[in-house]
């Protein structure tokens, strides 16, 4: 009996001696893998403009049902993406999401961007909601704005207007 | 022979019809061949050949769109020649296509992105970069064109011509460079442009209401009948988080053959308006309060019920109904007879006398066999869409289109128009009668007369009275579409048909009359009448009660002391202003039951808020009889409730249990419309007889007083119906307040040029007191004699001119600038 005593005694004290698996949470953080799936962010191009276009196609490739993407068109004068059209509305409910990572596959301008960042707690259900205030960036990013896929939106134009320029020569 | 061939497929005999072509007799064995610029309503033209196919015998794949079917044809649609056919095509398509998608409304529905997914090539070889085009060109009131994106399938300018007959849309430019466009200066405003929406193949036309609205996926789709005429489209309607996003066709062949006109497709965003009536309204002196549904309802008891006790229950009057479910207008006229107990009850809030007629029953697709269309004072384009398709499309047939009356209907299909005031179009058609009953009338031209025509030759240049009866003379299958506004015009109309049943022998003779409301009809059914029960049963013998006009002259004079309006906006539709203005300001209590505080509402002493169509379920009964139901596809929101329910409510409150639950009334009402039904359509009602209806009869081309300005001149005014003038509806809806007609006098010219009158003068309309300035507009559409002015338009209220028809005589002259200024 003794000698089982003494190993057990024996084991926590090689233990002791071992490297730490526990961090101090709030002050030191894991380390994440380089492809970790995170809080989400809308990214802009490097003119600042907003990659997103508002497509849907992240809200219908979530499996969770997790996005909401409520599309307008843009205000010629001082748009939000390029091209015709944006996301005036745009919401992911964090407490539904699994970070599969779909929608960002799904994106087609690669706006959409599933950062490392996993401190998402919080208090109420509500909360958890994110709306465009906190998904889109407020930092550009290297990106560019394609050329020919999202042509400069000059509002409606009426129907017989001079044709000019557009028309390449 | 027989009338079906026998082909192979694939290796699989099929069976089709006769002349059927190639690809639709593939989707009847299962087999599709994808297509792009064919459509089954559209001739086929075989521009885009997606359809190509090989059928044995030929050197080269032919495209099956353009194909019929052969006995013995042996076609492959799968082979790899045609494998490679087909992604060539799409690669063809693609070269100039641009990569929009993500951006495009199409996206998700689109059979460009389906067809290139099923059929064709996994990548793109395209490394030069694209064709550039105009995006976002403003094609009309409501589509918005984007030049890159279409392929040029013509789907669209077909449809324009063969199925609109109008012809505004074409091809412009030529090769790469061309593309949708409309003759110069000429804007896209076809009625029935949204059509062109649904058909095209690509997202190269849009629809501006539904603009970045949402994607096909996340629409829950309802199937509703159109409530804006009284057609009764089919429609769906596609609801995003509970708001209506869009509507569109629910084909159906016996109504709209998979059409609707742009009022009923794009005239939904007034359901979600911020100006819709959302809590009962009690008036306070000069301003409303809102209130709790139960004070509304008791204030109204209280009220009615002290009317009742002192004056009698004849003294209370009830009108509208016209745009109510069976249900609901069932429940209206049991509120008024059983609950309060007045016969004063009525859903004419237009003028119209007769909404449905049992003699000639009419069906839709009587106008597609048709070989003699008349159209007697009605402009089916504005109050019948639709259904005017049909008429274009027998009249470019080689159907005879006869339009009488005192606003020519302005087709581009081959028509002749015979303008006849409407004093004097009983007359007209009962000359005709008797010319066609005598079998003669030939050596008669030179005594025909054109009674109340104005003088001179109309456009049409033809005696109209020879015309009419030389076309009835040989007909065998004619369709008179009739307004319904006078009944003595409807006699007429009722012998002149006479006449030729007695000439012929086999002949289809019908009758089409558009009712003011989407279920006028109906409510006729319901017994929303002062002279008939429901299902149609008159009612005892001088226990008719009063009329519209009837009732609004009590009013004015007094004599009636409480008034329940349910969605009629008097003031707005009613053909004599005056009177309804007087009725209205004399009454001593007024309830409206309306979606939105319309003039009418804003005179009330209490406003009811009433939930829009598509939080209702009922049945309904369209022009030619049809009973469509509809399920309710909406909540009726926070704080309004659906005429059927608010009318159970009051009676409740007034103590009279309708003892009856929404089951009961929707069997009775199913059981009343079997009983009225023959040949699977509801029967109309008997022509009012000589003696009229009790109403006084319209005081129509009498004068109200003279003027007798010195320096003016008269001219008969016709208030035209226009499918975008009138209604709550179109006012309150962001799509339609910019489209609505604004109001404005139409001259001919030869009439302007004796007043003096330059386009956009204002000129002034007078009759007795009454005078309203409105801008001129002049057009050689409009008869000599005449002065056109919109209905329900935008602006100064005609109708105070009218005295209980659509026209009226006014004295025009031209306002003096310094007047003006
Ligand atoms: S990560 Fe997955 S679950 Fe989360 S929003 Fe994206 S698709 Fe939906
Ligand atoms: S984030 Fe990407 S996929 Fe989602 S709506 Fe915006 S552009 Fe489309
Ligand atoms: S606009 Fe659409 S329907 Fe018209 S030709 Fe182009 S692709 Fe066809
Ligand atoms: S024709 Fe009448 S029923 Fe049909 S869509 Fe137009 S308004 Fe609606
Ligand atoms: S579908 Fe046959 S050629 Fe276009």
């Amino acid at each position: 009996m003794l000698r089982a005593l003494a190993k057990g005694m024996g084991t926590t004290l090689r233990m002791l001696f071992r490297k730490k698996q526990t961090l101090k949470y709030p002050f030191v953080k894991k380390e994440r893998a380089q492809r970790f799936r995170g809080r989400h962010e809308l990214r802009r191009y490097e003119n600042g403009l907003e990659m997103c276009i508002g497509c849907e196609l992240c809200q219908v490739a979530c499996p969770a049902a997790a996005i909401t993407v409520m599309p307008a068109q843009n205000d010629p004068e001082n748009p939000n993406s390029p091209g015709e059209r944006y996301a005036y509305k745009y919401e992911i409910d964090m407490l539904r999401c699994i970070f599969c990572g779909l929608c960002e596959e799904a994106c087609p301008t690669e706006a959409l961007h599933l950062t490392r960042e996993f401190e998402l707690a919080d208090f109420t259900r509500e909360s958890h909601i994110y709306g465009r205030d906190r998904l889109v960036n407020r930092h550009t990013s290297p990106f560019r704005v394609p050329e020919n896929v999202y042509p400069p939106f000059h509002g409606l134009r009426p129907m017989h207007e001079d044709r000019g320029e557009e028309t390449r020569a | 022979m027989s009338d079906t061939v026998t082909l192979t497929i694939n290796g699989r005999a099929v069976q089709a019809p006769k002349g059927m072509g190639l690809v639709e007799a593939a989707a009847l064995a299962g087999i599709e061949i994808p297509v792009f610029c064919h459509h089954r309503k559209l001739k086929p033209v075989g521009v885009c050949r997606m359809c190509l196919v090989e059928v044995e015998g030929q050197r080269k794949p032919v495209p099956a769109c353009t194909t019929q079917v052969a006995d013995g044809m042996v076609v492959r649609t799968e082979s790899d020649l045609i494998r490679h056919l087909r992604q060539g095509v799409l690669e063809f398509l693609l070269l100039n296509h641009p990569l929009d998608c993500p951006v495009c409304d199409k996206g998700g529905e689109c059979p460009l992105q389906d067809n290139t997914f099923k059929y064709g090539p996994a990548t793109s070889r395209l490394s030069v970069p694209k064709m550039k085009k105009r995006k976002a060109v403003d094609l009309g009131n409501f589509i918005v064109l984007d030049e890159e994106r279409c392929i040029l399938c013509r789907r669209c300018t077909r449809f324009d011509a063969e199925v609109a007959c109008e012809g505004t849309l074409v091809v412009g430019q030529r090769a790469h460079e061309a593309l949708i466009t409309t003759a110069d200066g000429e804007t896209y405003d076809s009625y029935f442009s949204g059509n062109v929406i649904e058909l095209c193949p690509v997202g190269a036309l849009t629809s501006k209401a539904y603009r970045f609205k949402g994607r096909p996926w996340d629409l829950s789709r309802v199937p509703s009948v159109c409530t804006a005429c009284p057609v009764g489209c089919n429609i769906e309607l596609d609801f995003r988080f509970g708001e209506l996003a869009r509507v569109l066709s629910r084909e159906n062949p016996e109504v709209d053959n998979g059409w609707l006109c742009d009022r009923g497709r794009f005239n939904y965003r007034y359901v979600h308006s911020a100006d819709r009536v959302t809590q009962p309204l009690l008036r306070r002196g000069d301003t409303f309060v809102p209130v709790s549904w139960t004070e509304a309802l008791m204030e109204i008891a209280s009220r009615l019920r002290s009317v009742v006790r002192d004056h009698g229950p004849e003294a209370v009057g009830f009108i509208g109904g016209g745009r109510l479910t069976n249900e609901e207008a069932y429940t209206f006229q049991k509120l008024a007879r059983e609950a309060v107990g007045t016969p004063h009850i009525d859903h004419r809030v237009a003028g119209q006398k007769v909404t449905s007629w049992a003699g000639y029953p009419g069906r839709l697709d009587d106008i597609d066999g048709a070989d003699v269309v008349v159209l007697v004072d009605v402009l089916p384009a504005e109050q019948m869409p639709v259904a005017d398709l049909r008429i274009r499309r027998a009249a470019q047939r080689g159907a005879a289109l006869l339009a009488l009356g005192p606003a020519a209907p302005g087709y581009r299909v081959p028509h002749t128009f015979i303008p006849v005031m409407p004093a004097g179009l009983a007359r007209f058609l009962e000359e005709a009668a008797s010319l066609v009953a005598e079998g003669e009338g030939q050596g008669r031209t030179g005594e025909l007369s054109t009674t109340g025509a104005p003088a001179g030759p109309g456009p049409a240049g033809v005696d109209g009275q020879e015309a009419l009866v030389r076309a009835l003379r040989s007909a065998r299958r004619v369709v008179a579409i009739w307004g319904g506004t006078d009944a003595a015009v409807g006699r007429a109309l009722e012998r002149l048909l006479n006449a030729c049943r007695r000439t012929g022998d086999d002949r289809r003779l019908s009758v089409l009359i558009p009712g003011e409301q989407a279920n006028s009809r109906g409510a006729e059914a319901m017994g929303v009448r002062p002279d008939r029960l429901p299902g149609h049963r008159p009612v005892e013998a001088g226990a008719a009660g009063l009329d519209t006009a009837g009732m609004l002259q009590a009013a004015a004079q007094g004599r009636l002391h409480a008034l329940y309006l349910v969605g009629a906006n008097l003031q707005e539709t009613y053909p004599d202003g005056r009177l309804v203005r007087e009725a209205l300001s004399r009454v001593p209590f007024l309830v409206v039951q309306d979606l939105f505080l319309t003039e009418t509402a804003r005179q009330a002493d209490v406003v009811l808020p009433a939930a829009p169509f598509a939080a209702k379920s009922g049945t309904y009964v369209n022009l030619e009889g049809r009973v469509q139901e509809v399920q309710e596809a909406q909540a009726a929101g926070e704080n309004s409730r659906t005429d059927g329910d608010i009318f159970r409510a009051l009676a409740e409150a007034l103590g009279r249990r309708l003892d009856r639950s929404s089951h009961e009334i929707r069997w009775e009402v199913q059981h009343l419309l079997e009983e009225l039904t023959v040949d699977g359509f509801v029967t109309g009602a008997a022509l009012p007889g000589e003696a009229g209806a009790g109403a006084p009869a319209p005081a129509a081309g009498t004068a109200r007083g003279d003027g007798n300005r010195a320096d003016g001149r008269r001219l008969e005014l016709v208030a035209v119906s226009r499918l975008y003038g009138g209604g709550g509806t179109a006012r309150f809806d962001p799509a339609f307040s910019a489209v609505r007609p604004r109001a404005e006098a139409i001259f001919h010219p030869d009439d302007a040029a004796e007043l003096g009158i330059a386009a956009g003068d204002p000129v002034e309309l007078s009759s007795g007191p009454e005078a309203v300035t409105l801008p001129a507009r002049i057009s050689p559409q409009v008869v000599k004699g005449t002065v056109q002015v919109p209905r329900g338009a935008e602006g100064p209220a005609v109708n105070m001119l009218l005295t209980g028809g659509w026209h009226a005589p006014v004295t025009v002259r031209r306002r003096v600038l310094e007047e003006v200024g």
